[in-house]
């Protein structure tokens, strides 16, 4: 985000060896590899010998089963479900990082269950959650015994019969479904006690010893830094909660959103406290978990669903993006290229995660970061009850609908819900566009860092000599990239089934995404702390932004599902029969 | 500029805390029984542990069934018996 004014950089910037150790971008990735050395120790050095075993004899049964039936079998199904089950943060290292990095969870009517849920208190929620159990249970093994007369009808006929098949196949799916709402109203009986009150506030020590490393060196006060950290984490909790709250489902509006909305209250009317401003380190808190979310940015999951997905998200997107900019410099004339470039990359690649590395990436300022994520979660809230609704209405196939909702809809989890909305299938299509389209943010920041660097911040007429670029480039990219690269590398070693258990499953849901989430709250915490409305309307007068997010949208809206059509229909449709 | 007194603002920081009860925990619910859609939408966030707000993918567990369904669905693609004449 700007730290001045102006956009425009007139004079040379410079390098120096000690901006290493004294600059915010440096630190952020010093921070951020830390974290990913030490979940790497943690779970990639010492791999389960078991994972590998339990693995191959899952993929032995799924290959048997894919020769044996010309659809997907139950045995089929329980292998796939046995493999997804292997997970490396299931260690008892994994657990205790889990419990301790763990955030306020879920309640209805009482905030304090998100804290602290005593044995007796799991124990009736047990109880109580018991009969559905039962009967959820009873159902999906009544759909399992249909399921398995309907494919041992369709084996007796050697597969050769299309409407024995069909039948199987069909109940399949209906178990698929009950076991589904079985498994969630399993974990509903098996609720255990958790007391988190005690683990948060050595979390805040934590947190905040571990960025006041940083702070030391860059020269600011750290006790005063460490003061205002106490009340930021604060707020940010707060926000945890109410991210959790049960009827945030309803409207997409998770932990980063209450972050802002309960920050600006605060600072917007009480006005933010003056012991909790040298705390209200944004860029610095960003950019740490924007190393960390570099990680997550894995290349191999580019084909996971094969070219079709690459066209809907890797073709589509980066049309959308550059066309959406264009349109607002050119047509729109938006005032701020900055706010430009955040909303379409916010509407047009995945959303808030997609807003806040090309903000940092272009030195947006912290409102237009603040704008941007708004208008977006307005209209997530309508597309993603909108679209599938419309979708099931016109009687669009689940692959076709999945694959636009996926490409469209900005929040991941909003892809996912809108997905479950339709069926699992629509859920997988759309998930895995939504992941493909993810991971496309590590070349859309790295694209607008150097373009910024090279054409924006001058002045016309001067060229830019490479040296400058690097001088001015945002060198957390660098760190985001770094480790993008890297853990694509060890991703793909290891092969697909022991990447999703060891790295995924692993290093990154075990330690480096609880602490990307948490970092990322910090940071929307502080800007809420330190944004003000009047300068927030500001940026939306006119409405340009609102007009900008609507044309662009509707043209993503109309490119995908015309390209998601092609690919999944017309030039792969035997790649579409696979799903 | 001059800033209102301590009452003042914290009768401001009480009605924004209102604002946000009212819309959430009178007017949503009431949206959320008035539109068949939304409820059936929160049901299946509940069925398949998804949130809703969650930002990337490794935060919806439902992603790597999703992203595992896919790759499987490459690797041991379903041909059955071949069926000869």
């Amino acid at each position: 985000m700007a730290e001045n004014e102006s956009n425009v950089v007139v004079d040379h910037g410079q390098s120096r060896l000690s901006d290493l150790w004294t600059k915010e971008d440096y630190w952020a990735i010093w921070l951020g590899f830390v974290i990913l050395i030490a979940g790497m120790w943690l779970f990639l050095a010492n791999p389960s010998p078991e994972f590998a075993q339990k693995v191959d004899k899952a993929n032995a049964v799924m290959a048997a089963e894919a020769e044996r039936a010309p659809f997907k079998t139950l045995a089929y199904y329980k292998a796939q479900d046995d493999k997804g089950k292997l997970k490396a943060m299931d260690s008892a290292t994994g657990k205790s990082i889990g419990a301790f990095l763990k955030a306020p969870g879920g309640w209805t009517s009482n905030p304090l269950e998100s804290f602290v849920l005593s044995k007796e208190a799991a124990e009736e929620r047990n109880a109580a959650a018991k009969s559905k159990f039962e009967a959820a249970k009873a159902k999906s093994d009544a759909a399992f015994a249909a399921a398995q007369v309907a494919e041992a009808a369709a084996a007796e006929a050697g597969f050769a019969d299309t409407a024995l098949n069909d039948a199987a196949q069909g109940k399949i799916a209906e178990w698929r479904a009950d076991l589904a709402k079985m498994k969630s109203a399993e974990k509903k009986v098996k609720t255990k006690a958790f007391n988190i009150s005690t683990s948060l506030p050595m979390l805040m020590v934590v947190m905040g010893l571990f960025f006041a490393i940083g702070m030391k060196f860059m020269g600011h006060d750290v006790p005063k830094f460490l003061v205002g950290f106490i009340g930021v984490f604060v707020v940010a909790v707060i926000a945890q909660m109410m991210g959790h709250q049960s009827t945030m489902k309803y409207w997409g509006i998770g932990t980063e959103a209450w972050a802002i909305i309960i920050g600006m209250l605060i600072a917007n009317t009480v006005g933010t406290p003056n012991f909790i401003k040298p705390a209200l380190q944004v860029e610095y808190y960003i950019k740490t978990g924007l190393v960390l979310l570099g990680a997550e940015v894995l290349f191999d999951k580019i084909i996971a669903i094969g070219i079709p997905g690459i066209f809907v998200a890797w073709v589509v997107t980066p049309i959308v993006l550059i066309c959406t900019f264009i349109f607002g410099q050119k047509i729109l004339k938006m005032p701020s290229k900055t706010l430009n470039m955040v909303i379409s990359a916010d509407m047009s690649v995945c959303g808030t995660s997609a807003a806040i590395a090309t903000a940092a990436a272009c030195r947006a300022k912290k409102e237009e970061l603040t704008l941007s994520i708004g208008l977006s979660l307005v209209f997530t809230a309508i597309m993603m009850i909108v679209m599938p609704a419309f979708i099931k209405s016109v009687g669009m196939p689940q692959i076709l609908g999945g694959a636009w909702m996926g490409g469209t809809i900005d929040a991941t989890g909003a892809v996912a819900a809108a997905g479950a909305f339709l069926g699992e299938k629509a859920l997988y299509v759309a998930a895995t566009i939504k992941m493909i389209q993810n991971v496309l943010i590590g070349v859309v920041a790295f694209g607008v860092a150097v373009y910024w660097c090279a054409r924006v911040e001058c002045t016309s007429g001067r060229s830019v000599g490479w040296i400058e670029i690097w001088n001015r480039f945002p060198k957390f990219v660098l760190g985001f990239l770094t480790a993008s690269i890297i853990f694509s590398i060890i991703s793909g070693s290891l092969g697909s089934d022991m990447s999703q258990i060891m790295v995924n499953q692993g290093v990154l849901k075990g330690l480096s995404s609880p602490l990307r989430g948490w970092f990322f709250c910090l940071a929307f915490t502080a800007i809420g702390l330190a944004t003000n409305f009047r300068e927030l309307a500001h940026y939306f007068k006119g409405g340009k932004p609102l007009i900008l997010y609507v044309c662009g949208q509707s043209f993503n809206l109309v490119l995908t599902l015309t390209m998601a059509y092609i690919m999944f229909y017309i030039v792969f449709p035997e790649i579409t029969a696979k799903i | 500029m001059v800033q209102a007194s301590l009452p003042v603002r914290l009768l401001r920081l009480g009605f924004g805390i209102g604002v946000l009860w009212f819309a959430f925990w009178v007017v949503g619910p009431r949206i959320v029984a008035s539109v068949p859609a939304l409820a059936h939408y929160g049901a299946v966030q509940d069925i398949y542990g998804i949130r809703s707000g969650a930002l990337y993918y490794n935060d919806v567990d439902a992603t790597q069934a999703a992203e595992n369904n896919s790759r499987d669905s490459w690797r041991f693609t379903p041909q059955g018996p071949e069926q000869g004449g």
